[in-house]
């Protein structure tokens, strides 16, 4: 069995398997590697040409970068079950398999949409821009051609635990991931940065849970405004108090205006 | 002298946060030029602030002096606040270096009046021309338009920019009376109606043109104030359907007032009514993507939104004749009034029934709110609806916590 580290390996594998007619209980998928238990059990005929409807596709390589060694038996089961008679089991979205896949391909989704938000470049010396960010799962080639896009003048990296992706103006590439000490630690515009985050912050609404639902803690220490939300928390209440008594002491003469 | 950007950034920053709207969503533009940027339809949210707030742009004033005096604006003429103005340049400078580190997805920009409506307008036009012309800038860009500007300013406003806006302010021409008296709903409204007259017309199919220019891909959007006046939730919900079906708005923003520094004697003393304003958020989408009418959420005799429960489970308890409903036969029309299912849901439903029949425990593994839905329907497990006649079913469907906190 060759390691399984992606999908386009994972798809490989699987339908080879699908074409021998393999059937799920039979593979012991693990991260890394998919064995194959005694061959002697197989009683399916072989499905010489596998089909899946368009959308499996998507779902499926979603759900790959899913951080879990589960994903992978998961996928073959689902891809052996729309191969063997329930052509149409993405349509049940309460299916069980269909419940889980299309969890991990909306949690990989969100994880991506957090990394193109939550990603803060650094600018270093040599005008190329640094960031440091760790993602929830294994999303890093598929987020950063998002910033090549964007960014495509600029020079910069994307450092993760994982993997690392590199736009040097014409082309993007990926190496292997890196510690925390190889990003730069600061920015000179982070602290206007700052100040704009402290400013439109409006402490007569403070909405805490709204805030972390949003952007997760796990997140924070990759951020350099969060540093403040403690600060911001903590002067909220006085700050309204003191708007609230300003007023009444002016509200002798109301009445008449409205 | 002048005071350094940072302090111009904390005061201008500070006298903008009470413009609800940071999206960024719904712009594709693919504009000309070479600088950075990219607008791809979806709106990122770069950050939180603990108000619970997304931080998607730049949003500041150009500057906060002004010669209006609107009652309930923290910038009114006659209010002691700290006053800063931007040069040009350092608005375009702080969008730049900003975008550049992935704090943003662009600049929103509004100003307070200074010396006229004409040439306040064109010193905002003059940063989104230099941003996009200048620096190749091809990020999001918001500006709001000043009432009164000549039609000409909007327009090129509007090559610029992805959306534009103007507040309405206050939801009745009685409240802007008392509240804004220099601005009225015509003025307000025309700003609106020259905007989208031009987006209608480029709409039309164009002859020996390749190509219709670029033209506030994001369309416009509005905002007005909630709870400064005592003007019922019908009003304010009649005035937002106007505004969505003359103009073709994306967005009506609903900010409930929020007590400022230096506020005027005469507006309401108190914290910000958050639950009204929720509660009108979730009746304006019920409005644009569920077919309800305004009359069936407010009828005339009860023109006020209830705080203690969301409006859709509201209008359902008003109507039981029109339920119970069968899961697997009703329309999609049918389904989305029903408490508890979502577009999403009702879809997924739809494409499921006509394989296989839905359960309760179909309903549960898709995460519905199954207690809320049921006295509403009937599945294939062929139980009655429950409760659908108790008088007390309200207490009966919504967990504890929501009956009785009408929490901040």
């Amino acid at each position: 069995m060759p390691k399984v580290e992606s999908y386009l390996e994972w798809r490989e594998i699987a339908r080879e398997l699908l074409r021998a007619g393999t059937p799920p209980s039979e593979i012991h998928w693990s991260d890394g590697q998919g064995e194959l238990f005694a061959d002697e059990e197989q009683v399916h005929p072989p499905i010489a040409e596998p089909r899946v409807p368009r959308e499996f596709l998507g779902l499926a390589e979603r759900a790959a970068c899913y951080r879990h060694p589960a994903r992978w038996a998961l996928l073959y089961r689902t891809l052996w079950r729309l191969n063997t008679e329930e052509s149409h089991l993405l349509e049940i979205a309460s299916d069980p398999d269909i419940v889980k896949l299309r969890g991990m391909a909306s949690a990989v989704d969100r994880d991506v949409h957090k990394m193109h938000a939550f990603v803060r470049f650094r600018q270093t010396t040599d005008e190329t821009y640094v960031a440091w960010h760790e993602p929830a799962h294994l999303v890093v080639e598929m987020a950063t051609p998002f910033f090549a896009r964007r960014f495509n003048t600029m020079r910069w990296s994307i450092l993760t635990p994982d993997r690392c992706a590199y736009w040097d103006g014409a082309s993007l590439s990926f190496g292997e991931g890196v510690t925390r000490e190889r990003a730069p630690t600061e920015d000179d515009m982070e602290e206007l940065w700052k100040t704009y985050y402290a400013n439109i912050f409006n402490p007569a609404r403070v909405k805490l849970q709204a805030m972390v639902r949003e952007m997760p803690k796990r997140h924070w220490k990759t951020m350099p405004e969060t540093a403040l939300i403690s600060g911001m928390l903590a002067d909220a209440e006085a700050r309204v108090e003191t708007m609230l008594e300003h007023s009444r002491s002016d509200h002798r003469d109301v009445g008449e205006t409205l | 002298m002048a005071r350094p950007v940072r302090e111009k950034l904390a005061i201008l920053a500070d006298a903008a946060k009470y413009d609800a709207s940071c999206a960024s969503s719904g712009s594709k533009a693919k504009r000309e030029g070479s600088g950075i940027g990219s607008t791809e339809g979806m709106g990122i949210c770069h950050s939180y602030t603990p108000d619970g707030r997304c931080v998607s742009l730049l949003k500041i004033l150009l500057t906060n002096y002004c010669i209006f005096d609107c009652k309930f604006c923290i910038n009114r003429i006659s209010s002691s606040t700290p006053r800063a103005r931007f040069t040009v340049d350092e608005v375009i400078r702080l969008t730049l270096e900003f975008y550049k580190r992935n704090y943003i997805e662009g600049l929103f920009l509004s100003s307070g009046i200074v010396r006229n409506s004409d040439y306040t307008m064109e010193q905002m036009v003059e940063v989104a021309r230099r941003l996009r012309l200048q620096h190749g800038f091809r990020g999001y860009i918001h500006l709001k338009t000043i009432p009164g500007a000549a039609d000409e300013l909007l327009l090129e406003a509007g090559q610029y920019a992805d959306r534009l806006s103007v507040n309405i302010e206050l939801p009745t021409e009685e409240d802007l009376r008392q509240l804004a008296p220099e601005k009225n709903r015509a003025n307000l409204e025309k700003n609106m109606s020259v905007v989208e007259e031009r987006i209608q017309e480029l709409k039309e199919p164009t002859r020996g043109r390749a190509k219709a220019p670029v033209f506030t891909p994001a369309g416009q959007s509005t905002q007005m104030v909630v709870g400064a006046t005592p003007t019922e939730d019908r009003e304010i919900l009649s005035t937002a359907s106007h505004l969505y079906q003359s103009y073709g708005l994306r967005r009506v923003y609903y900010s409930a007032f929020s007590p400022i520094p230096d506020a005027h004697s005469g507006l309401p003393s108190q914290a910000p009514p958050l639950m009204r304003e929720h509660r009108l958020y979730q009746s304006d989408w019920l409005i644009r993507f569920y077919h309800f009418a305004v009359d069936e959420l407010l009828p005339e005799a009860r023109p006020t939104l209830r705080l203690d429960i969301d409006p859709k489970t509201a209008w359902a308890l008003e109507n039981r004749e029109f339920f119970p409903l069968d899961v697997n036969q009703a329309s999609r029309e049918a389904l989305l009034r029903v408490p508890g299912l979502g577009v999403r849901t009702v879809e997924r439903i739809l494409a499921q029934r006509k394989h296989r029949a839905v359960r309760w425990e179909d309903l549960r593994r898709l995460r519905t709110p199954v207690d809320r839905a049921k006295p509403f329907l009937i599945t294939a497990d062929g139980i009655p609806p429950k409760w659908a006649d108790r008088e007390d079913l309200i207490r009966l469907i919504l967990p504890p916590g929501e009956q009785l906190s009408l929490a901040f």
